[in-house]
């Protein structure tokens, strides 16, 4: 009980928060490009934020479900249709078993999430984490992308009912992106070697504009732009490479390094972009223009803190009480449509309910 | 013992005082606005008449229309219920001038506990331990400041003639003490007509702790355990159970004492309630008294093995109770939970209509107290309570279980309902652990909990 | 002893509700004890509940809804006169006073048809427009409440049906 892949979109995979710890064995960590939706996503679902999700790039998967369940739709909008209809991104959606979720034109954004109530796909726990590795072809569905006739099961079939329904939405992310916007300013911790770099070539990173170009992946986001100064080259003795660290190679631009990253590299890191910002860049197609803004590791922190405190009152805000919907009342539920066609017709003999 | 009483109610304590006369072979009168006049009570008792237009203080308010009811049908006593006329002392003194026996405590009891400031100063003399607060009536703000000093904040400034909420504010700081007195001063003057106030030390978050005691006329008092009345809505009460979850034995046996001992103070008779608010350290202090039997008295006789109703009716006709302190011990877990109709997504509005389809719960240890039935018309006169459910088991954990499954099965068809309200709060982690307090529904809301 | 006095006796044991009653006249000794069962056992002479909300469950089936007591005066020519009140009824300003107005007797427009008494408070009830009294609905002294239909008075000029 689960879906079955009709089709499987650009680049599909299970990913969660990433497989942390192994970077110094050379094992990139995975997991997903904009955190920020795919714990939205989870937490829509009362799913734990770490649970696997689906994400897609560009173009989403065309599935059939195969058991009542509810999903959470974030990330880019790439126009959700359950069975030819529009649905609402960044909601707490039923679906019924027969139902097929298809994605159409791409509006805004790269990547998309696909949250799955009940704690989401059954797939195996691969060294502490349900996470995709392409490149080991490890981890998540068979360390691979999604094709077609893949069917994979959910932890929990069946699931017909989640409370407070209407308490499960959101406004979109669209202001947190920039989406619309001419600019985005992604704000970077200097270092770990900002001390390789001109002060020409540290003005230029922080004052210039550069341009995300279709050569991004999960492995990093190449950017075009003016080329940043060097004092004696950029090369350095590899060392391990954070996510978000933004390497200089000898052209001079920026590639933001990100989930499926190598785990070493031998060219300079000028900055790294803070984790918060990270879900913004990775939502940049082509041709968004860029601006770095230079902020401490207490600002980050900080940051990151405030996040925190968001996602926190989120978690309040889909556990308020909401009522009006489907009852949570099971048995009642049941009686209500017997009891109510008694009424309406007119005998006045009470109806025995055998079951 | 009597041998006719007339209800001065309606709705489903009306229903109940009048299967506890058939229980003791007294015959009744149900008196009813036109509202009503297809109402249960009105064809479960023996002799009926319609006393007014719906208007409730043109009929169960209607202490003339009441009266001459009562006379012209020859009633020998008059059941008040709760709400409306129960703890109108005015009314008590007619019913006593005109020879009708008042199912309650004396009308001079009734006054006495009816004014909060002396209230609280009947029982500081008793030694039934009260919040700290102000020890007689204030009129005057700044007098009041003066007081609110020694107190300490934070302080909850009250009406005196008050109840419901209303008239209340709390201060925080000495800053916006006078501001926070004139505004619950002038909410009192409006709706009690009495701008007396006093004070109390504001105790955050209390579980509310009331203990139900009955008296009789040859000075015997007991008290029935307690119950726990955390959450409410607005001052309204939702859901009651006793025991207390948390209440240590040794304190319950000084709370029962405590009881006792009020009730003895004021030389009460008949059934009435001491309401106690309790912190975490279960400190408790005395709050009010409420002189009438109430909604809740369901949850202690499921406890108890008691009649309380009839019991009351026998101590009204001067016979002594029928049980001891002893004899009282608190077997299991009783829990109930108001069932009304009203609109939770709505702030809670009242949804009145017509009722067309009912299902009620039922099976071991439930019990279901209603007037209503298939057919009936909720009007938007009186109260919007549809039923109450209550439930009771070996333990707080079957309660619950059973609570959940009565609660689950329940079907009314026609108005809104807070059906699915109150299952949430019984599968509520912080209600199921026994943790609610009087800040629960709040925080509950707010997805908090 | 004959049955008459023997009822007699019954009379006075059940307006004073008597346990036994004996009494010795002469020769005759009578003995009547009635079998006080245990209060909750005997037989309640109360009418069955059941009965009752049958009644009221049957109403609410046939007339979908609350329907007033008291037949809706339909007819323009009736005008109904009900209690505004819970009281006594007095057909008369005192006792040994004619009574207000009978039967067939032509009123104006206010004029008082009866009294009706609660809490030792009169209160006259007064003839809404002119007309002639058709019907008389209640008896001297009797209990009236809330609505409840007083007198029926057919319209002046219109000629009784």
């Amino acid at each position: 009980m689960g879906f079955t892949v009709i089709k499987p979109g650009i680049c599909t995979t299970i990913q969660d928060d990433g497989r942390r710890g192994y970077l110094g064995s050379g094992f990139s960590p995975s997991g997903v490009m904009d955190r920020r939706a795919s714990h939205i996503a989870n937490l829509l679902l009362s799913n734990k934020v770490n649970d696997p999700v689906l994400e897609f790039c560009l173009a989403g998967p065309t599935l059939r479900f195969t058991t009542d369940t509810f999903i959470a739709i974030t990330g880019g909008d790439f126009s959700p249709k359950l069975n030819g209809q529009p649905v609402s991104m960044y909601k707490a959606i039923p679906v019924k078993r027969g139902q097929m979720l298809s994605f159409g034109a791409p509006k805004t954004g790269v990547y998309g999430y696909i949250a799955i109530a009940g704690g989401s796909v059954r797939v195996p726990e691969v060294m502490g984490s349900r996470s995709t590795n392409l490149k080991c072809g490890v981890g998540g569905w068979q360390g691979r992308a999604l094709q077609t006739g893949d069917y994979l099961r959910f932890m929990t079939r069946d699931v017909e009912f989640l409370s407070n329904l209407g308490s499960r939405s959101m406004e979109n992310d669209d202001a947190f992106y920039g989406f619309g916007k001419d600019e985005l300013t992604l704000r970077v911790i200097m270092g770990p070697q900002d001390d390789m770099f001109t002060e020409e070539g540290k003005k230029t990173f922080l004052g210039q504009v550069f341009t995300t170009t279709s050569k991004s992946d999960r492995m990093g986001f190449r950017l075009d732009g003016p080329g940043i100064e060097t004092i004696h080259g950029s090369d350095i003795i590899s060392d391990g490479i954070a996510l978000g660290a933004v390497q200089i190679p000898s052209h001079g631009r920026p590639i933001v390094m990100l989930a499926d990253r190598q785990t070493t590299g031998g060219y300079a890191k000028i900055a790294t972009v803070c984790s918060v910002d990270i879900p913004k860049l990775v939502q940049c197609q082509p041709g968004r223009k860029i601006r770095f803004s230079m902020i401490s590791v207490q600002e980050a922190q900080a940051l990151l803190r405030e996040e925190a405190r968001r996602v926190a009152s989120w978690e309040k805000l889909v556990k308020r009480p909401c009522y009006g919907g489907v009852s949570p009342r099971r048995t009642a539920r049941r009686l209500t449509p017997i009891l109510e066609a008694q009424a309406k017709s007119s005998s006045t003999q009470k109806l025995w309910i055998m079951d | 013992m009597f041998k006719k009483i007339l209800i001065a109610n309606r709705g489903e304590i009306a229903v109940r005082i009048i299967r506890a006369c058939r229980a003791l072979g007294i015959k009744t009168v149900a008196v009813y606005s036109t509202a009503d006049r297809n109402s249960l009570h009105t064809y479960l008792a023996d002799e009926s008449v319609c006393i007014g237009p719906a208007a409730a203080r043109d009929s169960y308010l209607n202490t003339t229309a009441i009266l001459q009811a009562a006379k012209g049908k020859g009633a020998d006593a008059i059941h008040p219920g709760y709400g409306f006329l129960s703890e109108n002392s005015t009314f008590a003194k007619l019913c006593v001038e005109n020879g009708i026996t008042w199912i309650g405590p004396s009308p001079e009891v009734i006054d006495r506990m009816g004014n909060k400031s002396q209230a609280r100063r009947t029982m500081m003399d008793a030694g039934v331990p009260v919040v700290p607060g102000s020890a007689r009536g204030v009129h005057d703000a700044e007098a009041a400041l003066l007081e609110a000093r020694e107190i300490g904040w934070p302080i909850m400034i009250k009406a005196s003639s008050g109840g419901g909420g209303k008239g209340m504010r709390v201060s925080t700081c000495e800053a916006d003490f006078i501001d926070q007195f004139n505004i619950a001063q002038r909410e009192s003057q409006n709706a009690f007509g009495d701008n007396t106030m006093y004070m109390e030390r504001f105790v955050q978050n209390p579980r509310h702790v009331e203990v139900q005691i009955i008296a009789d006329e040859h000075g015997n008092v007991v008290a029935l355990g307690e119950r726990d009345c955390s959450v409410q809505r607005n001052h309204q009460k939702m859901i009651e159970e006793s025991p207390c979850p948390v209440l240590d034995e040794a304190v319950r046996k000084q709370m029962m004492d405590d009881a006792v001992k009020a009730a003895r103070a004021v030389g009460y008779t008949s059934a009435g309630t001491i309401e106690f608010l309790m912190d975490a350290a279960q400190n408790y202090y005395f709050m009010e008294m409420n002189t009438r039997i109430q909604v809740e008295h369901c949850v202690t006789e499921m406890v108890t093995h008691t009649d309380l109703m009839c019991e009351m009716i026998r101590v009204a006709a001067g016979e002594p109770l029928s049980f001891a302190q002893d004899d009282i011990v608190l077997h299991g877990h009783a829990i109930e939970c108001r069932v009304n109709a009203e609109m939770p997504e709505k702030g809670f509005m009242p949804s009145p209509g017509v009722i067309t389809q009912t299902h009620f719960p039922g099976g071991n240890g439930v019990r279901v107290d209603t007037a209503t039935y298939d057919g009936f018309e909720i009007t938007p006169y009186y109260d919007s309570m549809i039923a109450k459910i209550i439930v009771h088991g070996r333990d707080r954990t079957e309660a619950i279980a059973k609570m959940r499954t009565a609660l689950e099965e329940m079907v009314v068809v026609g108005v809104s309902t807070n059906l699915d309200f109150q299952y949430a709060i019984m599968e509520n982690e912080t209600f199921c652990k026994g943790m609610a307090d009087t800040g629960f529904i709040e925080k509950f809301l707010r997805g908090e909990v | 002893m004959d049955t008459a006095s023997i009822k007699e006796l019954l009379a006075i044991m059940d307006e004073g509700d008597l346990t036994a009653l004996r009494i010795t006249e002469g020769d005759t000794k009578i003995e009547l004890e009635r079998e006080r069962a245990h209060a909750s056992l005997a037989p309640s002479n109360l009418p069955l509940m059941a009965e009752r909300v049958g009644e009221l469950l049957n109403i609410r089936d046939s007339s979908n809804g609350i329907t007033a007591g008291g037949d809706a005066s339909a007819d323009e020519s009736v005008i109904a006169v009900n209690s505004p009140m819970v009281g006594t009824f007095y057909a008369a300003p005192s006792p040994d006073e004619e009574p207000f107005v009978t039967v067939g007797q032509e009123v104006l427009s206010g004029q008082t048809l009866a009294i009706v008494e609660a809490m030792k408070m009169m209160y006259e009830i007064t003839a809404p427009a002119p007309g002639i009294v058709s019907e008389i609905l209640v008896a001297n002294g009797s209990q009236v409440e809330f609505e409840q239909p007083l007198f029926r008075l057919s319209a002046s000029g219109v000629a009784n049906a």
